[in-house]
Parts: C-alpha cells; sequence; structure tokens
C-alpha cells in the first residue's frame, strides 16, 4: 500500500461537524450531505446514491476518517509526518480472580508499547489506554465500546478470560476495529473466529497436542484427565481426545473429572483417580483451582502415585505457589524465560530492567500482542484498520517465541509447544524443557478449525 | 462398584470441608438468632483470617501458624466486637434491607482493605510438616491435614456448645434467640451480649479462615466462594440454632462430596436442591423448631420503605422533575459525537436497563415486603430466551421479546409458585436457591452455550415477518437531528423503560398495588380482610419478574451476547443494593439507585482503584444517615436546615433507630 499524503482525511472530518458513528460507516463522506439532504423520516442508508465506489479508499488514498466519527486523537496517513500515533486500548482484569495473570499481561503490553515506540523501525507511535475488564462479559464489551467509541481507539489488544474475549471479538466482528487476542479459549480462532480477530496466545488445541504427544512418548498409556468444568476445561479434555484420534497413539482415557471452578476440596476427585487404574494424570487446569488441587493432591500422596502432567503447572506463578509440591511434575510449557527463541532474550533484558524477576507466559503474550499489531500497522502503511486486517494475515514476525504468523484461515498465530518437567530450583522451583513440537505440527489443521475465513 | 475405602474417602473428605462450615455457619446463625442481622460480610472475616495467617506463617515460619490459630480469632474477634459496636448496632430493629446494606457496605470496604494491604495476587501459606503429611493407619492413606481440620473444628464446635449449654452467658443467649423481648422482660440486659456474640462470631468465621488458607489458596474471593454455602447451612440447619449450624455443615460437606464422587454432574445444584426440599417440607429449617419467637420468618422491610411518598416531594412537582429528566435523556444523542463522545449513548442504555431492573425488582421488595434474591433468575431467563429467539427462531426483536415475556412468566409462575409458600429470609434464599440452579443447567447445557455463553446473534430486526428495519442501517430525523445504530436502540429502550415506569406506577395506585402495600405492612391482618395474600403475592412476583426478563431481554438485544455470568447472584445483591440506595416503595428510587450505582461501578472503577471502598462506605452512610435512601436526601437536607434554625424536626427522623431492636 502506498499511501501519499494524509491530509484527505483531516480535511474530511473538518466538514463533518456533526458526525454519526453509524451513519458514516455506510455513507462515504462526499456522499453524506446528498443523502442525508433527501432523508425523509426512515430511509434505507444503502440507497439513495451512495455506492461503495463513493468511500474514498482505493487510489493509494490512506484516508480513514469515514470508519469512525470518533477518532480524535488520531491522525490518517502514518507516513510523511513520522510522528502519528496511534490510539490501542489494552484491556486486562485487573480486578477479579484472574487479576495476578492481567497484571502479568498488562506489564508486557507496557513494554511492548515502549519497544514500538522506542524503535525506529515503526513510522508512528502507540498511545495505550488501559481499561479493567474485571471478569465479566458486560463489563469487557463496555471497556471496549469505552476505548473505541470514547478514546478512538482502531486497534484492541487484551482480554483473557474466555466469555470476555468472546464477548470482545463479537464486538469488533461488525466494526472496522482490529482485536487482537490474549485469550486461549479455542472458540475465539474456531467457530467464533472473525475477520477482526486475531490471536497471539497459544491456543488450547495447540498446547494439548504438545501435552498428548507427550504422554504417548514418555509417560503411559492409562490417562486420566482432570480439569475444571469451564469453557478451558471442556475444551481441553475435547482437544486432547482430538489430538490422541488423530495421532492414532496409544492412549486410553481411563476417567475424567471435572469438578466446579473454585471448589475448595478435592478429596473426593483425588480419590477417584488414586483408585482407579490411571498412571498418568494430564491437568489442563489453570489459576486457583490448579493450586488447591496440586496442595492437596500432593498432601494425599497422589503425587507419588502418577505422573502428572499439567498445562499450566510451568507458569511461574504456579512454581511459586507450589514450591516443592510442584517438583517432579510435568508441564506443556508455553513460554519460559531461558528461551532462545527470536528476540526473547531483548525481552526478558528489557522486562527485567523494568519490573525485576523474570517474564511469564502472559507477560510475553502481552508484549507480542502489542508488536504482532504494530508489525501490521507498519506492514500496511496505514493505520486503516481494514488494510492492516488484511496486512496481519500470514505476515511472517519475530516473537519471542521465534518467527511466526497469523495464520490466513483462521487467524491463529502459529507458536510452538514444548514439555518440560520441574525440578528443584534457588528460590522457586526451575523448568527443565525436555522437548518441543512445532508450530506446524502443533496446529490444528484448518478444515478442523471450524472456522470459515 | 463402592468399596469400603471409597465411602471412607467420602465421608472423610467431607467432614474436612464441612468441618470449615461450621465454623462458619456457626458465628452466622448466632448473630442471626441473637441480633436479627444477616451479616453478608461474615465472609469477609473468614478471608480476613486467612490474611492474618498468612502474614504471621510467612513471618514466623511453621510456629506462626500454631500462634496464628490462637491469635487470629482473637485480632479478628476484637474487629468483629468494635464493628459491633461501632456500626452495626445502629441497624438492630430497622429490618433486613438496612442490615444487607450495611453489611455489604462492610463487605466492600473489607475486600478492599485486604486488596491494599495484601494485594491482588494469591497467597498460600502451608501448615506446619507435622501435619501436612499422608497418614497411613491400618494400611488406609489419607491427609493428615485433613485428620487436623476435622479435629481442631470438632473441639471448637464442642467447645461453643459446652459455653452455650453450661454457663449463664450461653443460657442468655439461647435465649435470646428463642425470645429476645422476653428476655429483655426479664430484666436481663440482652443488648450487652451483643458485642461478645458479634465477636465470638467473627472469632470462629477466623478460626475456620486459618485453618482453611493452609488446605487451599489465600484469595480475595474466597470470603465470597463461602458465604452462600454458609447462608444454605444456616436456613437448613435453622436460622439462630447451633445444634443446626453444625448439623448442617456437616451435612453439606457430606452431601457435597458424595455428589461430587457419585454423580459430579448435579455437584454444583445438590446444596440448593437440599435446601429448597427441606424448606418447601420444612420450612423453619432442620432445627429450627421454636421459630415463632424470631422474626426470620417476617419480611421487616422497615423504615426504608414505609411513609414516603409526599415526604419527598410533591406529586406535581415529582411529575414535572420526571418529565424534565426524560426530556434531558432524550436530548442525549443529539449532541453525542460533539460536546461528548458516542460512548455516553452506551453507558446511558446500560444504566436504562440496570434501572428497568431494579424497578422491577421494587414491585416485590418495596410495595410488598419480599425480598428476591434471584432476580438475576429473570434478568437472565429473558437474555437467553431473547438470544435463542434471535438465533434459532426468527430475526425479529418483537418475536424475541415476545418469546422473553413469555418464558419468563412461566418460569416466574413456577418459582412463584414454591417460593411464596416461604417468607423473610427463608425466601430469600429459597429466590437464591432457584436462580443459582438456573445458572448451573445454563453452564452444563450446549443449547445455552455452556459457561462461555452464546455469541453472534444476528442483527435484530425491528418489525415482524421480515418486514422492518435494523437500526444499523436506516437514518431517522432530518439533519442535523439524524440517528441511527445505537441511538435508535436508546430511543426504543428509553421508551420501553418510561411506558414499563407508568403501567407500574399505575398499576401500584390501583387497588392492586393498595392490597400489595397493605400486604407489606400486615400480611396478617390482610388476610383477615379476607384477600388471598398467597395468589396477590405470586401475582405481583409474576409481574416483576417479568418486567426483568424484559430488562434482561433489553441487555441481550443490544449486547448481541449472553454469558452464565446474567445469572449470577451477585446482580441479584446488586439490584436490592440500588433499590435500597435509591429508596425502595417509590419506583424512581431505584432507578436512581440503579444510575448512582452503575456510574460509579462503571465509571469510577477506571479512574479510581479503590472505588469498592468508597461504594462501601457510601452504603455505610446512607444506611446512617439517609435512611430512606438518595430519594430522601432533599428532605433530609430540609430537616437539617430547619434543625439549625429552629427547634428539631420532630417527624420523619430516623431517631426510632436507636431505641434498639423491636421483635
Amino acid at each position: 500500500m502506498d499511501g501519499t499524503d494524509g491530509t484527505t482525511g483531516a480535511e474530511e472530518s473538518g466538514t463533518q461537524s456533526v458526525r454519526r458513528r453509524g451513519a458514516l460507516r455506510y455513507l462515504g463522506g462526499g456522499a453524506l450531505a446528498a443523502a442525508l439532504g433527501t432523508a425523509g423520516c426512515v430511509q434505507q442508508a444503502d440507497g439513495g446514491g451512495s455506492t461503495p465506489t463513493d468511500m474514498t479508499t482505493g487510489g493509494g488514498d490512506t484516508e480513514t476518517g469515514s470508519d469512525s466519527g470518533d477518532d480524535t486523537a488520531t491522525g490518517t496517513g502514518i507516513e510523511g509526518s513520522g510522528a502519528e500515533s496511534v490510539t490501542m486500548g489494552v484491556l486486562v482484569p485487573e480486578s477479579g480472580p484472574s487479576a495476578p495473570l492481567g497484571g502479568a499481561q498488562r506489564q508486557g503490553a507496557e513494554l511492548g508499547v515502549q519497544y514500538v515506540n522506542g524503535s525506529d523501525e515503526f513510522d508512528f507511535t502507540i498511545d495505550p489506554v488501559f481499561e479493567d475488564t474485571q471478569t465479566d462479559p458486560s463489563t469487557g464489551l463496555q471497556r471496549a465500546q469505552s476505548v473505541v467509541e470514547d478514546d478512538g481507539a482502531d486497534y484492541v489488544v487484551g482480554a483473557l478470560e474466555s466469555s470476555v474475549a468472546l464477548a470482545v471479538a463479537d464486538y469488533v466482528s461488525d466494526r472496522d476495529v482490529v482485536y487482537t487476542s490474549g485469550a486461549a479459549t479455542i472458540e475465539l480462532t474456531g467457530e467464533s473466529c472473525n475477520e477482526n480477530t486475531f490471536r497471539t496466545e497459544t491456543n488450547a488445541a495447540q498446547q494439548m497436542a504438545g501435552l498428548v504427544d507427550f504422554v504417548a512418548s514418555d509417560l503411559g498409556s492409562n490417562l486420566w484427565i482432570h480439569t475444571t468444568d469451564d469453557t478451558y476445561g471442556n475444551s481441553a479434555v475435547a482437544q486432547i481426545e482430538r489430538r490422541i484420534d488423530a495421532q492414532g497413539v496409544d492412549i486410553e482415557v481411563v476417567g475424567q473429572t471435572m469438578p466446579d471452578k473454585g471448589t475448595s476440596n478435592y478429596g473426593p476427585q483425588i480419590s477417584n483417580i488414586s483408585n482407579s487404574e490411571a498412571d498418568v494424570l494430564a491437568l489442563p487446569d489453570t489459576g486457583a483451582d490448579l493450586i488447591n488441587f496440586m496442595k492437596q493432591a500432593s498432601s494425599a500422596g497422589l503425587t507419588e502415585e502418577v505422573d502428572i502432567i499439567g498445562t499450566a503447572i510451568f507458569a511461574q506463578v504456579s512454581r511459586q505457589a507450589l514450591g516443592s509440591d510442584a517438583v517432579g511434575a510435568y508441564s506443556s510449557t508455553l513460554y519460559n524465560h531461558a528461551l532462545e527463541t527470536g528476540d526473547n532474550r531483548a525481552f526478558v533484558d528489557a522486562y527485567r530492567d523494568e519490573y525485576d524477576g523474570v517474564p511469564g507466559s502472559f507477560a510475553r503474550v502481552g508484549y507480542d500482542m502489542v508488536r504482532m499489531t504494530a508489525r501490521g500497522i507498519q506492514e500496511a502503511g496505514t493505520n486503516d484498520p481494514a488494510e492492516v486486517r488484511n496486512a496481519l494475515e500470514g505476515l511472517e514476525v519475530t516473537t519471542a517465541l521465534g518467527t511466526t504468523s497469523f495464520r490466513a484461515c483462521d487467524h491463529q498465530a502459529v507458536n510452538p509447544v514444548w514439555t518440560g518437567q520441574v525440578v528443584e530450583g534457588e528460590e522457586i522451583p526451575g523448568i527443565e524443557l525436555l522437548n518441543q513440537v512445532s508450530g506446524d505440527d502443533a496446529i490444528r489443521p484448518c478444515e478442523e478449525t471450524g472456522c470459515r475465513l | 462398584m463402592v468399596s469400603g475405602v471409597q465411602l471412607l474417602d467420602v465421608l472423610l473428605n467431607g467432614l474436612t470441608i464441612g468441618m470449615v462450615y461450621v465454623l462458619v455457619a456457626a458465628g452466622l446463625s448466632l448473630v442471626f438468632g441473637v441480633m436479627g442481622v444477616l451479616n453478608l460480610a461474615h465472609g469477609e472475616l473468614l478471608a480476613l483470617g486467612s490474611y492474618f495467617a498468612f502474614s504471621l506463617v510467612t513471618g514466623f515460619d511453621t510456629g506462626g501458624f500454631w500462634v496464628a490459630l490462637i491469635a487470629v480469632p482473637l485480632v479478628v474477634g476484637a474487629i468483629g466486637a468494635v464493628t459491633e459496636c461501632g456500626l452495626v448496632n445502629r441497624v438492630y430493629g430497622r429490618g433486613q434491607l438496612a442490615q444487607i446494606l450495611l453489611t455489604f457496605g462492610l463487605l466492600l470496604v473489607i475486600y478492599d482493605v485486604k486488596r491494599f494491604v495484601w494485594g491482588t495476587d494469591p497467597k498460600f501459606y502451608s501448615p506446619p510438616a507435622v501435619v501436612d503429611q499422608a497418614v497411613t493407619l491400618v494400611g488406609y492413606s489419607y491427609s493428615g491435614y485433613s485428620y487436623f481440620i476435622i479435629a481442631a473444628g470438632g473441639l471448637i464446635a464442642l467447645a461453643v456448645w459446652a459455653v452455650l449449654t453450661h454457663t449463664r452467658v450461653g443460657l442468655v443467649i439461647r435465649a435470646g434467640s428463642e425470645d429476645r423481648e422476653m428476655v429483655r422482660n426479664l430484666g436481663v440486659d440482652i443488648d450487652r451480649y451483643y458485642t461478645l456474640v458479634f465477636g465470638a462470631g467473627a472469632a470462629l468465621a477466623a478460626f475456620g479462615g486459618v485453618v482453611l488458607g493452609g488446605y487451599q489458596n489465600v484469595s480475595l474471593g474466597m470470603g465470597n466462594a463461602v458465604i452462600i454455602p454458609a447462608f444454605v447451612i444456616v436456613v437448613l440447619g435453622g436460622l439462630g440454632s447451633f445444634r443446626g449450624a453444625v448439623v448442617g455443615g456437616l451435612l453439606v460437606g457430606i452431601v457435597q462430596s458424595a455428589v461430587s464422587t457419585f454423580a459430579p454432574t448435579i455437584q454444583g445444584v445438590v446444596i440448593f436442591l437440599l435446601m429448597i426440599g427441606v424448606l418447601l417440607l420444612r420450612p423453619e429449617g432442620l432445627f429450627g423448631g421454636t421459630g415463632e419467637g424470631l422474626d426470620a420468618g417476617r419480611a421487616e422491610p422497615s423504615e426504608f420503605v414505609s411513609g414516603l411518598g409526599g415526604g419527598v416531594l410533591t406529586g406535581h412537582g415529582r411529575s414535572r422533575l420526571g418529565l424534565a429528566v426524560v426530556a434531558v435523556l432524550a436530548l442525549v444523542p443529539v449532541f453525542s459525537g460533539i460536546l461528548y463522545s458516542g460512548f455516553v449513548v452506551s453507558l446511558l442504555v446500560t444504566v436504562l436497563i440496570w434501572a428497568l431492573f431494579a424497578m422491577s425488582l421494587d414491585i416485590v421488595l418495596g410495595y410488598t415486603g419480599l425480598i428476591s434474591l434471584g432476580h438475576a433468575l429473570f434478568y437472565g431467563v429473558g437474555a437467553y430466551a431473547t438470544l435463542l429467539s434471535l438465533l434459532y427462531v426468527s430475526p425479529s426483536a418483537f418475536v424475541a421479546l415476545g418469546v422473553a415475556l413469555v418464558v419468563t412468566a412461566t418460569v416466574a409462575w413456577v418459582v412463584g409458585h414454591l417460593a411464596i409458600r416461604v417468607s423473610g429470609v427463608y425466601f430469600v434464599m429459597i429466590t437464591l436457591a432457584f436462580a443459582e440452579i438456573v445458572r448451573q443447567v445454563a453452564v452444563r447445557l450446549d443449547v445455552t452455550g455452556g459457561s462461555s455463553g452464546l455469541f453472534g446473534a444476528p442483527e435484530p430486526l425491528y418489525g415482524i415477518g421480515g418486514v422492518g428495519i435494523r437500526f444499523s442501517e436506516v437514518l431517522v430525523g432530518v439533519e442535523p437531528f439524524v440517528f441511527t445504530g445505537d441511538a435508535l436502540f436508546y430511543y426504543f429502550l428509553l421508551g420501553v423503560v418510561v411506558a414499563s415506569y407508568l403501567g407500574v406506577r399505575r398499576m401500584m395506585a390501583a387497588p392492586f398495588g393498595t392490597v400489595l402495600q397493605a400486604i407489606r405492612e400486615s400480611e396478617l391482618r390482610a388476610r383477615f380482610v379476607g384477600y388471598e395474600v398467597r395468589s396477590v403475592k405470586r401475582q405481583a412476583f409474576v409481574v416483576s419478574s417479568t418486567l426483568a426478563g424484559l430488562s434482561g431481554a433489553l441487555f441481550a438485544l443490544y449486547n448481541g451476547f449472553v454469558a452464565p455470568d446474567l445469572l449470577n447472584w451477585i446482580n441479584s445483591g446488586n439490584a436490592i443494593i440500588m433499590v435500597v440506595l435509591g429508596g425502595s416503595g417509590t419506583l424512581y428510587g431505584p432507578m436512581l439507585g440503579a444510575a448512582a450505582f452503575t456510574l460509579i461501578e462503571r465509571q469510577l472503577s477506571a479512574v479510581i482503584p479503590w472505588w469498592r471502598l468508597l461504594l462501601g462506605t457510601v452504603f455505610v452512610v446512607v444506611v446512617l444517615v439517609l435512611p430512606k435512601g438518595l430519594v430522601s436526601l432533599p428532605a433530609r437536607v430540609r430537616d437539617l436546615r430547619a434543625g439549625a434554625d429552629g427547634p428539631p424536626a420532630p417527624t420523619d427522623e430516623p431517631r426510632d433507630a436507636e431505641v434498639g431492636p423491636d421483635d
């Protein structure tokens, strides 16, 4: 895209002193006056002589003013001036049960913004707006509306909880807003995918692929699955079973337990597992549920009886909380600060300088979701979300996990996954990486995603 | 095949968590029995205990745990006692609504204080290694810490029982929970015991917190997680009965354990099914036999609802003010994008939906005196019905609204039929139980989208049979007043809300509304006069619930998604708070409360990190200073000014609050 100048849009928005958000989405700026003049009481907006050719997006014109009357901070083209700023809404949960993870994601996102604003690879700067989604989708949606409609953001990144991410994705689906998600729920790049939604986080299917392959090759064949009865847990179980079938490996799922979220007593489930013939326990569980289960499993002696392989035990917060209770457990691993992939070293250094300590997976996602979106804007040469959306598809970018891209068919980042084992460490137990499944091997084939893009 | 080992596992698992429940429920039950106070902040006291224990264990290593077991209950007990002296004693005898608002305010304040001191990260501490290892007895291995919890909890419960049955203090407390007035008439100054009971209840909860914290993590949400089971247990066992709390706690623990082992699909709903069953068969709970003296069975809406009407504004002035408000609201989209961003319209849509929801609750709460903690059920059902109709029946918004109204009215009739049989606190809990059951079903079923909900509804068509308009595709009006999309929905919503308000106001002024108020004032007299009290209550419940369903339906139409969070009891709680905050029994008061609450929660929370502390403080201040809610603010200010200029105004003053509890 060879943008020529950035003046057209500014001029146009000057004439639109009365701005009507929805109306402008359907009417090109030039057609507006005519259409309104002939407006009776009720009128079909896409009739009345307003045709797509009236929209001034072709011919090298980078004007973006007509998509939304609200962008006050942003200019239009990014070429030429060199100091344009792009408003980006960063939505993370900062209160409620996911607050610690959201906090990490926000730290990463802040570093990502610093990276973009401090680098001369980008012709623009990012002006971030941080909002707290809390835990429920209505609040999350309200926050998305706030950053898009109030702050004029054309780019939204983040969200962690499944339903919040799905609500935000649903909101951007019929707007010219690009959403780069930090949530893991499978539907986001499956049945509920849409052309404006991308995902930097590794999804449950990719992670379960790594887990199943490792169980088959190294651990055993009688598998018990324990998880929480929520979206993530259900999709994890489905993906484990799918991968077992798809690879034809010799694993039998001998049972599963799925208590409710927030269960405080896992005694019944631990007894069930202990009394079964399972030799491997898959534990696709996160947060407090994982910690509580592992603590009680360790106290009841279950960790001695079966090999445990989790999906979030690798996370720093889990290892810190569990201490010696986690040692010996395996974990499918999405990120580790010791990885030598991509520009991870620089990321870890930047993180150390800013916050002390080393980054975890959520910080990695926060960092890369901002940077990947920025790469798309740079590649498109404009901050028009429609152009950026096209540029992002299949664009090869360097991330902390190595070179990856958003796959065109479902907009999922093609991230590799690792398997690690928790070992004794200095202050908190460490992770020793055992194997890696490449991004292309771990990701589901396009036709199985249920996404039609 | 169920083995003996498995049964032993089930039993021990159940006793472990059951013992924690006993510790929490015992304090809750005694406080209710003796003082008639529903303490929503009780769970936060437990969490406070865990946090203190965490600090002690990290500070003094394993020795800290043993210190914590003794010291933390004393500290938290003292905090409880001070709170009772300073705040809670102001609401005795002022009815459950005042107590709910006050203790909810305290809950928010304690929550934020914990957040300040300990941060949002969950904390972990391990009990000393002596008790934290698997213990093998006769070839049977089980967690040593569970044995410890069972033993420690059992000892404490035994000690409390001994005090209650073998000391004079215990005698007075037991007598007080039977009949306060009689105890006072006998010349015992029972008020002195209140501080003691409240402090002891807090200490028991804190002890529960210390042992529970070693078993799981210490997080901000743990108080919230334990308060609902605790209330269920208290109601199940019988309000005010210590024996009931012990038996109920252990029973719920064991039943939960057995169900999650043998029938995991119903694990979330089983305690609610149990409670509904017990309440329908034995409405006073298992051990609440002599409940006559308790005001548990009586709804006591208190001065929060009585004597409003003319006190606030004259009828004429009120309708003029109302018209002015509607006119201002109608102008909002006109300047959207000029004076302020379009987000203001989105925000007001949320406010209006909540205003309708709060107003619907006021019909049962303010006019009939029934406190429903299950109104989110109808809000959620309305939303789910709307979205399912849009997805599978027709894209027509009107069809969806019709479906939603019919479905919620039907559900409300069924729930009302069962729930109206009990009253007072029992009604609060049974409505909560139905709401929780429906939420669990929504999480389990595929057709409702499971735990993430349903997304991606087609844009609703405002019309029928394919003829109609989509708001985002039309322009309405003439330049410069042209509206589309959100603005059109806003006007549609504003119309629905105003029409609902006028309709309900008409209904409340009609004989039906008068009967409702008569029931609120005295159910017994209303029955003597010859009214079918239950039937009238049920009608009110159905009307109220259907309106709540309408507000949920509008939410779904606007947002295009639904999630199980809509059915969360927190939404029911928020609606009660809005009603009480604004001024119940006035219809417009709750709407005002909804606006204040939503703006604080949604907007201030983005700016002020300690908004919960602020909101909680507002609640406490409203209870203490504005007992009739925000709508009484003008009258209150007038009174105060009159009081400063001349003799204090004798009427309308909340002085009776200090008199102490009546029956």
